[in-house]
């Protein structure tokens, strides 16, 4: 138990000490781009208390934002008060499952870029099968989910074939595959199939109600089921990865290709494999997306989503509870930042100032190392550099 | 190796979090935010283009601005139409007096929010904001909601003739950042007011990227933020021959500027907001602006909501109420005929008087 | 020039490598240091070369205390060494690797090779080496490049040369010649420090023999010590060089190769018309300078190459074109020669790298669900069969000494039922105890009646083990030759002298 516990804490502490460092550096962007703060900067004893009180501000704001606003549960009791962590869990929910897209393929060795495209075609059909069919509630969101993820698969399980088949670079690939689906959404939404009746800018009609996930926390809440989902969608890749035949062939691809390969697994059918299921996460969490929280499907439906993804799985160090953490991060940070942005004139910016500090410090150990003085931080990380060698 | 630095961690991290937390605590303290009673919150929320478009969104904020001797005006970037809803629930969060969405594509959300909310006032910049059934065949008003559009065609019309008129290749080309109404309108005018010149003069000169008998053959670049499409657009035109390009997609039409000025073989037309002032590094190859009256517009939505007199009467910015106009030709004032000068102006009067149409 | 260590101590951590050290040599003399893998011998001579500091103790070069921090330090004393890894810059050429560090420039600032060229065709002569100093390193034979090491130390005046396992990447006829050499520096007043695992090179090269057992001296001999004495020295206990083979049955043929070519993708030849037969009880040799299509061919035979032509039956059956999952499980037990790249995978633990071919079968698997404790059950076992020495079966395969990560590749290949064994180069960089385990293992396959394919580029070890030998030269068989054979006519075969 003690083991497991020092693991955790272990693969915890390098994400938690460049957290903190990313607040704390931010903290003095926020300080030095406020007019107010450098309009007194020839009076040091005033300089520093409205430096401390801005940043103080934002990021009270940010927490606000993110987590539990007392303002809202004023006179409306503690749950409404609650409001802005459903919001971050509702922005977090696809971050979960793009998140996981890449953090699975990273542990088969491959560098999944593709997330964005993949979403895309999730939530293309997703929403597809949402407005264009009628069918009885619960099959019709069943029905809307499984054609985002099968759809997803496909797109991405083509990856795989190419790099199975002919060595092409995933990286490459993925990348040329995003621009594809960007402009395959663009299209779509311009055939008459998908433009909405009476409107011809590029937005699908919105979904019918027997496709909606169901709410889980009443209808002035956004939370939707989707969270769920995407948590089920973690278990299963901690459970394919650590607890089945297939993701052990994943693992070992990833781990050492080679090896693998004279033990006599197929690292082919291992690429084809681990880029379908990578294309079906992302989809579903475009599936998600569409029937969760917005309905109807725009051309930037996959916002930044699927690039996102790729910094919450490194954050996450490729692992499915990381990832999860990692993306509720991201997604506390956005919702967030509005409310800062809202109630300080802190930029809302700044939290993509933060997110990438964040990051910086995690591909720096040793930066972090040395400012905390730490000798034995745990740094064992090849996936970060397996990418590119793949 | 092995030393204990597990504690010293933990003792490090504790003493910056009570730091951080205590700096939180003082600041929260020391400055309460400063209301002012007498000011209502107006609040603004953007579209994709950012407040630094240099156009339409900029145009909007600057008038909510404007109006801040009567309102604390705030507002919110969206980076996609996820962020819509949040965005303007959080302005009802903060009980804003009115909230206003700036762009066509963000109205169908803040009708949603308007029936929902209907103690607070809204308005929606370049659109009707009509609550619509699904298939848009029944549209109707909402008692909280108004409408701030413009006739961007009529000036627009002007452009196209001044634009036709000014072209030494005969060939002017438009472009639009998505193929919303409020971007065609624009296209559509220019179009028309070139077409005008060819029937008047007797003259053959051709307009790229928009023929408003083929409205889906028009070129697009997908969206308000794609810089590198919008500079192989604009590349693109010049190679055809065009020497004018009128560019409808906000902040990128600086993209398109910025390839006149370093390939000298085109000038722009600046829409929204007079580009001359708004975006001065591109001021030498700006030919005119199709301007659009969004600041003042914004502006009266935010002061009459101040004094109680908000009203659901949908603005339209014309000609005729100076609610759209086309900018004066500033350093092309000299390179342009007095003649041409003339007919451009001559013609809006027409327009404005409802003796010619820009339809 | 004489050297003298006293009282050299280093500890990373709690690891002692060095346990105050004396060690002597004297001027013209050649000093071996024997030792197992681990036993500190390169930390000793890092120190020696500046590449560590010592905890404590003191180095004297001709009876003088002298400090070094820094490999120049030790340049400077007349101390110069040879890598094992060779430190040299492959699209160079000889000169410009020669020079590198040192290089002379004329006026403005132009490189200078004219005096350097010269003294180094001088110095070359003086040792009958024939040397081309514009020859690409690339281009160039590993006992060429390693000649190259040797006159860039010697080229800076070094009168101690260090060698560190200087003929681990030799063929036996370029191991000979480095022994040559390195004697012929001797008559010439360059004392030397020889270290080696290798007792036949050591007894025939050394005036003296030191011996270090973990971190310390354990005792010196002379060089007439017999192999046995001085193996015990370097393992601590009776060590049997010589395994038991005990006559046997020869049974059928359980593996057939048949006209066997192998090419790469463009096409160029590895392994060009091979045919041979190994019977049930026996043990093939595949004897042959490393890079000759040995690799190729035994990666043929799990059909992990792609170009392959002709035929491959395992007990009558053809296998070639399946896949490597469907060939291992016909019966073949495969040790690849690089057990860090192919044979293990470092992150894994012990336990998963036991299942890497079996994992999906019962009882690690039911369906495609995996049990962890199967997994860990099996793998306590195996480790105690194996002698696999690790605190857990959980922990990484990369905290194994050598020795125990070979062990684990054989607990996994030979614990499956199999007809034949296929062991490339399975003691390669092992230690003396290790070797004797593996050697074991893998006659004991034979006396049970299996076939064994062994690839060897050692020739002690293939005249130890094998029954038939077959030479490997330029990706075809030479000759088939019984294990009476001398070393000679072997050494021969292998540099491509059939007759």
């Amino acid at each position: 138990m003690k083991r497991i516990v020092d693991r955790i804490l272990g693969s915890a502490l390098l994400p938690a000490l460049s957290f903190i460092l990313a607040f704390i550096i931010s903290g003095f962007v926020i300080a030095f781009s406020d007019s107010k703060v450098l309009k007194l900067a020839s009076s040091p004893g005033k300089f520093i208390s409205t430096a401390l009180s801005t940043v103080g501000n934002a990021y009270l704001a940010l927490f606000q934002g993110s987590i539990y606003d007392p303002n809202l549960a004023h006179g409306h009791g503690f749950l409404q008060g609650l409001y802005p962590l459903s919001e971050t869990i509702v922005t977090a929910t696809p971050l979960i499952l793009t998140g996981l897209a890449v953090a699975l393929a990273f542990q088969s060795g491959l560098f999944n870029i593709g997330a964005q495209g993949q979403f895309i075609f999730g939530a293309i059909a997703a929403s597809y099968v949402g407005f264009h069919f009628a069918y009885t509630p619960v099959l019709h969101v069943l029905l809307a989910l499984l054609a985002g993820v099968v759809s997803a698969a496909l797109w991405g399980g083509v990856v795989g074939l190419l790099k199975a088949k002919t060595g092409a670079h995933e990286v490459i690939v993925t990348i040329m595959m995003n621009y594809i689906a960007g402009f395959f959404i663009l299209w779509i939404l311009k055939t008459t199939t998908f433009l909405r009746h009476g409107r011809i800018d590029p937005i699908a009609p919105e979904v019918v109600p027997s496709s909606h996930l169901p709410h889980l926390a009443g209808a002035n809440f956004r939370l939707h089921a989707g969270i769920l989902i995407a948590l089920a969608a973690a278990y299963f890749v901690w459970w394919l990865l650590n607890r089945t035949t297939i993701g052990f062939q994943f693992r070992a691809v990833g781990a050492n290709a080679s090896a693998a390969k004279t033990a006599g697994i197929s690292v082919g059918y291992v690429t084809v494999a681990t880029m379908a299921l990578c294309g079906a996460l992302a989809g579903l969490g475009g599936a998600v997306h569409v029937l969760g929280s917005e309905y109807a499907l725009t051309a930037d439906i996959a916002g930044n989503f699927g690039f996102d993804a790729i910094t919450v799985a490194l954050l996450g160090r490729a692992k499915p509870l990381g990832t999860v953490f990692a993306a509720l991060l991201f997604g506390a940070l956005r919702t967030g930042g509005r409310t800062m942005q809202a109630n300080t004139t802190t930029p809302l910016d700044i939290v993509l100032v933060i997110q990438a500090l964040i990051v910086l410090f995690i591909a720096a150990p040793t930066l972090v190392r040395f400012i905390f003085r730490i000798k034995n931080l745990k740094t064992q990380d090849a996936m970060t550099s397996k990418g590119w060698n793949g | 190796m092995g030393d204990p630095s597990g504690g010293n961690i933990l003792k490090k991290t504790i003493k910056l979090v009570t730091l951080l937390a205590a700096a939180t605590l003082v600041a929260g303290v020391a400055v309460a935010p400063a209301s002012n009673a007498a000011k209502i919150k107006a609040c603004v929320v953007l579209d994709t283009g950012g407040v630094d478009d240099h156009s339409f969104n900029a145009g909007s904020w600057a008038g909510a601005q404007a109006a801040s001797n009567v309102a604390t005006v705030s507002y919110l970037p969206s980076s996609s139409a996820a962020d819509y809803a949040p965005n303007i629930k959080k302005f009802i969060d903060q009980k804003c007096a009115i909230i206003i969405g700036v762009g066509f594509s963000i109205s169908s959300e803040i009708v949603k929010a308007a029936k929902a909310n209907p103690t607070v006032k809204f308005a929606v910049v370049d659109d009707a904001a009509l609550d619509c059934n699904a298939d848009y065949s029944v549209c109707n008003p909402v008692a909280n909601v108004k409408g701030l559009t413009f006739a961007t065609n009529e000036a627009a019309f002007q452009a196209g003739y001044l634009a036709a008129g000014y072209s030494k290749t005969g060939i002017v080309a438009t472009y639009g950042g998505a193929p919303y109404p409020t971007v065609t309108i624009f296209m559509d005018g220019f179009a028309k007011g070139v077409a005008y010149y060819n029937k008047v003069k007797g003259k053959n000169v051709k307009v790229l990227g928009w023929d408003p008998a083929k409205p889906s053959a028009g070129t697009f670049v997908g969206d308000f933020s794609s810089t590198n499409k919008a500079l192989q657009l604009s590349q693109g035109f010049e190679q055809q021959g065009a020497d004018v390009i009128m560019p409808v997609a906000g902040g990128l039409g600086a993209a398109t500027a910025g390839q006149s000025l370093k390939s000298g073989k085109s000038v722009t037309v600046w829409v929204d907001t007079d580009g001359y002032y708004a975006a001065p590094q591109y001021a030498s190859v700006l030919l005119t602006t199709v301007a659009k009256g969004l600041g003042a517009a914004v502006k009266s939505a935010i002061v009459d909501t101040a004094k109680g007199q908000f009203t659901n009467k949908a603005y339209v910015g014309t000609l005729a109420n100076k609610g759209v106009s086309i900018a004066p030709l500033h350093d092309f004032s000299s390179k342009v005929s007095s003649r041409l000068q003339l007919d451009v102006k001559v013609i809006g009067q027409k327009i404005a008087s409802g003796t010619l149409s820009a339809k | 020039m004489s050297l003298e260590l006293k009282g050299i101590t280093k500890s990373f951590g709690s690891l002692v490598a060095n346990d105050s050290i004396d060690l002597l040599v004297n001027d013209g003399e050649i000093l071996a240091i024997l030792g197992e893998n681990g036993a500190g011998k390169s930390t000793l001579m890092n120190i020696v070369y500046g590449l560590l500091k010592p905890d404590s103790g003191e180095i004297r070069v001709n009876g003088e205390v002298i400090t070094i921090n820094e490999p120049s330090d030790a340049l400077a004393a007349g101390i110069g060494m040879v890598h094992q890894h060779f430190m040299l810059i492959p699209v160079f050429t000889v000169l410009e690797n020669i020079v590198l560090g040192h290089e002379a420039t004329s006026k403005f600032g132009k490189l200078d090779l004219t005096k350097a060229r010269e003294k180094l065709l001088a110095l070359a002569a003086d040792f009958g080496f024939h040397i081309d100093p514009d020859a690409l390193i690339e281009n160039l034979p590993v006992g060429v490049q390693q000649r190259v090491e040797i006159l860039k130390a010697l080229m800076y005046d070094a009168k101690i040369l260090i060698l560190d396992e200087p003929t681990a990447v030799l063929t036996p006829q370029e191991t000979d010649e480095l022994l040559e050499v390195v004697k012929r520096l001797r008559s010439q007043g360059t004392s030397i420090i020889f270290i080696s695992h290798k007792l036949r090179e050591v007894k025939a090269l050394a005036d003296r023999i030191s011996v270090i057992r973990r971190g310390k001296v354990v005792g010196s001999a002379e060089p007439s010590a017999s192999q046995e004495e001085l193996a015990s020295l370097m393992v601590g206990r009776e060590v049997n060089l010589a395994p038991d083979k005990t006559a046997h049955e020869i049974k059928e043929v359980i593996l057939k190769v048949d006209g066997l070519t192998v090419s790469d993708p463009s096409g160029r030849g590895l392994v060009k018309d091979v045919s041979f037969e190994v019977r049930g009880g026996e043990v093939l040799a595949i004897a042959g300078v490393q890079g000759n299509g040995q690799s190729e061919l035994a990666q043929a035979i799990i059909n992990l190459e792609d170009h392959v032509h002709g035929s491959i039956s395992l007990g009558g059956k053809e296998i070639k074109g399946l896949s490597v999952h469907q060939s291992l499980h016909e019966g073949i037990a495969f040790i690849p020669e690089s057990r860090e790249d192919d044979g293990l995978i470092a992150t894994f633990s012990i336990a998963d790298n036991l299942i890497l071919d079996t994992h999906r079968e019962k009882p690690f698997a039911k369906g495609i669900s995996l049990s962890p404790r199967a997994v860990v059950a099996d793998a306590e076992l195996k480790a105690k069969e194996f002698d696999i020495r690790a605190q857990s079966v959980k922990d990484p395969a990369s905290s194994l000494s050598g020795g125990n990560k070979q062990k684990v590749v054989l607990a996994r290949e030979l614990s499956r039922p199999v007809q034949l064994l296929v062991a490339s180069q399975p003691t390669r960089g092992l230690d003396v105890g290790s070797i004797e385990f593996v050697h074991e293992r893998i006659l004991a396959e034979r006396d049970a009646g299996r076939a064994v394919l062994l690839f060897s580029t050692e020739l002690d070890e293939v005249l130890a083990l094998a029954d038939r030998i077959a030479v490997m030269y330029a990706g075809k068989i030479l000759a088939i030759v019984d294990s009476n054979v001398s070393r000679e006519k072997l050494g021969l075969l292998m540099a491509g002298v059939a007759e």
